[in-house]
């Protein structure tokens, strides 16, 4: 009887450093899986925002301002009713 | 002497037990003490814990996209950063010229911050990505005193399009400054505000808490009415017509006149709400919505319109027009051509003042109030925006004989273009007033349909066979009438010019100053659309059939070339190798 005591106390201390460690653990991978989280969210804001300044680029390119300019260097030139032939 | 020893060893004995219970009941506090705050002082200790590394930060969400009809961009938010200076720590840098080549600012601009007295300056807000990386690395080369640089990041609004519809756009500035659709929608278009919790990292890196996710989102966005390439045109044949006739501005509307739908709402000069504060502030107004002039002849096809409508007259009903010459009670009316005898369709066609002047006389002038009031006159029109006028048009109890005669040709009173487009987009709609409007529909940033606007009919305002005799008269106005200079390459169309002199302080019509204006639509059998415009004095030349036709002339061929409507005359080639002129 009096030899089965350590071996309660040493479980007893096993398992209480095992929740410890199990404590300090979880911890660190929670704090860890936060900065990850929040990397991925700021790199889908990134995304986003590069998306954002590709739109913003696209309507610069596209404006019609532009195109005008362009369509004269290049000698364009609305055609002319008689030059429109609709084939149906 | 023994009993001596066993009473000091007993003395001994008890300052022990003292010690050790003093010991013990230290303890016993330390312990109490330590359970106390922590199972029962907890929130205010927290609180002076948590402030040590999680500070709360306010977040403001982007602003959301305004597009045009086909999904361009017309205004977006994009990221941006304030550059601060705490010119204290500047230490020994001297360095003002690299400073301003990176910020594009004047070393002298750069001097005057990095001298400054103030604890903190902004040397230049709403930079770019680049600005601030090189900002970075300067900063890294030069080994600035940490807290010297603050970078704080922001948002800020772009406008790709530069002046293109910038009036009915408008823009927003750091002062929550508004005009134009980012005013009227401000509250559709913010994105949401909220305070967020961020714990630091060390080493100056802070992350959001992961148990607090704040349910912000970006604001809606909006899509127009406005066609961007419509809008390029109306602006260009705008421009091209004020500088050619010298005048101070121009405005046009082209209006969808089976939808009310604005395709295009232009005026010149412009100005370029990206850098809006190197304009004139009165250019930041939309004229269109917020001037009332007097239309001048071009209110005479509603005179026209009523008056046959009401059965007053007919299209064929004759009017003697006094060979140019008119008296009406202390003023003579002219017309710029003297007739004798005109039918209606000749009074619209030659823009006649004294026939306008004999169905004025023959309607009365309280129904002819109802027929200008139910054109929608004298009322604001209902359109999305921040400011409209409602034109004036007295009660006609007030009007002397010699106003009745002003009116029926558009002096007298006051409309907007934007009245006026509607008011025409009503005879090109088989006799309904429509309601105009700019905004089509509202979305959330996930793309759900908030909000959309519809065609919405205000009322009957002349039967359909009266608008159906109305456009003809119009249609005769511009292949051999006044309007000659309005006829579109390769499309028949319907319109009215008009010429009204301005009004001088003193109260009396200039004779050096006019409005010329056209109104119309095209195709005339088909109307895809409705064209109202205004140059505001020009000079050398002033009559709408000069001035402001050949602006519906570019506008109407080049608009209706792009809608992809077919022009007359084409060669329609078919399958069996035979030929068709339309």
């Amino acid at each position: 009887m009096s030899e089965a005591k350590p071996l309660y106390i040493f479980f007893l201390f096993a398992a209480l450093m095992f929740c410890l460690f199990f404590h300090v653990w979880a911890s660190g991978s929670f704090k860890t899986l936060s900065f990850e989280i929040t990397k991925t969210a700021q790199k889908k804001k990134q995304l986003i925002e590069d998306k954002r300044l590709l739109e913003t680029e696209i309507a610069r390119l596209k404006t019609p301002e532009r195109i005008e300019k362009l369509s004269e260097i290049l000698e364009f030139k609305s055609p002319e009713t008689s030059q429109i032939e609709l084939i149906k | 002497m023994r009993q001596k020893q066993t009473k000091t060893h007993k003395n001994l004995v008890l300052r022990l037990r003292v010690v050790k219970y003093f010991f013990y009941i230290c303890l016993f506090l330390i312990v109490g003490r330590a359970f106390a705050i922590q199972n029962f002082s907890c929130p205010s200790l927290k609180k002076i814990t948590l402030n040590t590394y999680i500070k709360e930060i306010e977040v403001s969400e982007k602003r959301g996209t305004i597009f045009d009809r086909n999904k361009e961009v017309l205004a977006i938010s994009i990221d941006a950063w304030d550059i601060a200076l705490r010119p204290e720590l500047k230490k020994n840098f001297n360095d003002y010229k690299t400073l301003a080549k990176i910020t594009g600012l004047s070393q002298a601009e750069v001097k005057e911050k990095l001298t400054s007295d103030s604890a903190f300056v902004y040397l230049k807000r709403k930079a770019s990505e680049t600005e601030v990386e090189k900002l970075y690395s300067l900063s890294k080369n030069q080994n600035f005193d940490h807290r010297f640089l603050e970078i704080i990041k922001t948002s800020k609004r772009v406008y790709p399009n530069k002046n293109l519809g910038a009036q009915v756009i408008g823009f927003t500035n750091l002062n929550q400054q508004s005009t134009g659709i980012e005013s009227q929608y401000n509250h559709m278009l913010q994105g949401s505000k909220t305070q967020i919790p961020i714990i630091s990292a060390g080493k100056g890196n802070w992350y959001k808490n992961p148990e607090f996710c704040p349910d912000t989102s970006p604001g809606n966005n909006i899509h127009l009415t406005i066609d961007k390439n419509i809008q390029h045109i109306a602006e260009k044949a705008l421009e091209r017509a004020v500088t050619k006739f010298k005048a101070n501005d121009g405005k046009a509307v082209i209006m969808n006149p089976r939808t009310g739908e604005i395709l295009a709402m232009a005026q010149y000069p412009f100005f370029n709400p990206n850098v809006y504060w190197k304009s004139s502030p009165s250019s930041w107004n939309n004229r269109n919505t917020l001037d009332a002039f007097e239309p001048g002849s071009v209110l005479k096809v509603f005179l026209a319109a009523g008056a046959i409508d009401k059965e007053f007259c007919s299209k064929n009903s004759i009017f003697y027009c006094q060979n140019g010459t008119y008296k009406v009670g202390p003023v003579t009316i002219h017309d710029t051509k003297p007739h004798k005898w005109l039918q209606v369709s000749d009074i619209i066609k030659y823009s006649s003042n004294i026939g306008a002047v004999k169905i004025a006389e023959l309607v009365g002038k309280k129904p002819f109030y109802e027929i200008l009031n139910d054109f929608g006159f004298g009322q604001k029109t209902g359109l999305d925006v921040p400011v409209e006028t409602s034109g004036i048009l007295r009660q006609p109890n007030s009007w002397t004989k010699v106003d009745t005669s002003n009116i029926s040709f558009g002096q007298g009173m006051s409309a907007s273009t934007v009245q006026l487009a509607a008011a025409v987009s009503a005879i090109a709609n088989k006799g309904c007033l429509l309601k105009p409007y700019l905004v089509k529909k509202i979305t959330s940033p996930s793309g759900k349909v908030l909000f959309s606007n519809k065609k919405q009919i205000k009322k009957r305002v002349i039967s359909e066979k009266t608008a159906s005799v109305i456009s003809k008269m119009m249609e005769k106005t511009i292949t051999e009438g006044t309007g000659s200079n309005a006829a579109p390459l390769g499309y028949s169309a319907a319109g009215k010019t008009g010429t009204s002199q301005k009004l001088e302080p003193n109260g009396k019509y200039s004779r050096e100053k006019y409005i010329s204006t056209f109104l119309g639509f095209a195709p005339a059998e088909n109307p895809e659309i409705a064209v109202m415009i205004a140059i505001n004095e020009p000079k050398e030349e002033y009559y709408g059939g000069v001035v402001a036709a050949p602006v519906f002339k570019e506008i109407a061929t080049k608009t209706l070339s792009y809608m992809n409507i077919l022009p007359q005359g084409i060669t329609i080639a078919l399958s069996g190798g035979l030929n068709e002129s339309r």
